[in-house]
């Protein structure tokens, strides 16, 4: 089963693995950067992005 | 006061892989998969030091949708009497216990006055009229990224704060549950009514 960690508080620091930390270090520079999208614009993307999906052959 | 909520570069393009998986594997499931991701991360919206801090980056906060079945296998049902682990990790807080197991679909029920120490009557009012009134699959998908992070506070310490967070949530849940609720009314009205898709281009 999977551990859910519940019994970590809220407000005590968790570890991340490297990868993690690099995928956040990419995206606070591109947050630096200017390079972001709002969050409106997302939730819009999505019936899009499924309906590409759906069209493509399955792999 | 709410805050804004940008999505990064990277992360736009990581959240696109996802959802493609997701689509290729639970085809029917992807499109409200995605919604329910941005949902929990519209709560930063108003809970902005919502999560957990991660170790060596300041300022920056994990939060994880763990409530979502398409990713996580659901706990074992519990035979009659016998209290799930989630349960045995939460009895400080009986009323988010009860919350808890119904987001795990384990048990449909809210005990009134279960908890002595809350004092979130208002919420316990509440979420007990949405039981009353939901479709308990309806309960299920709405409530779990509202209410999956209860769990978290209802083991810290800092009791004030975590009640005002769940509150929070609750409320929160609350707002969602209503919303859902009405679109079945509707006739369970297409998502993708939402909104036509606009262009978007990254910077």
């Amino acid at each position: 089963m999977v551990d859910l960690k519940l019994q970590v508080p809220a407000t005590e620091e968790v570890e991340v693995d490297a990868e993690t930390l690099a995928a956040i270090d990419r995206g606070i520079k591109a947050a630096d950067e200017g390079r972001t999208v709002p969050f409106e614009e997302v939730r819009k993307m999505i019936p899009k992005w499924i309906s590409t999906f759906e069209s493509q052959p399955r792999r | 006061m709410d805050f804004h909520v940008r999505i990064s570069a990277p992360a736009l393009i990581d959240f696109e892989d996802i959802l493609e998986y997701s689509s290729a594997n639970f085809p029917a499931n992807a499109e409200r998969f995605g919604y329910a991701i941005l949902d929990h991360v519209d709560l930063l919206r108003t809970f902005p030091y919502m999560g957990s801090p991660v170790a060596g980056r300041f300022g920056v906060r994990q939060l994880i949708p763990y409530s979502n079945r398409d990713l996580l296998p659901r706990p074992r049902r519990p035979q009659c009497g016998e209290d799930s682990p989630f349960l045995a990790r939460l009895t400080k807080r009986p009323c988010l216990s009860a919350a808890v197991l119904a987001v795990n679909g384990l048990r449909f029920r809210f005990d009134e006055g279960d908890c002595t120490e809350c004092s979130g009557a208002d919420s316990q009012s509440r979420i007990r009229g949405v039981f009353q009134r939901c479709d308990s699959t309806i309960l299920e998908r709405s409530v779990a990224e509202s209410v999956g992070l209860a769990g978290k506070c209802a083991t810290s310490s800092s009791s004030t704060r975590g009640l005002e967070l769940i509150h929070g949530y609750l409320t929160k849940a609350v707002e969602v549950l209503s919303r859902e609720t009405e679109a079945l009314r509707r006739g369970f009205g297409d998502r993708r009514a939402r909104g036509p898709a606009t262009s978007c281009s990254l910077p």
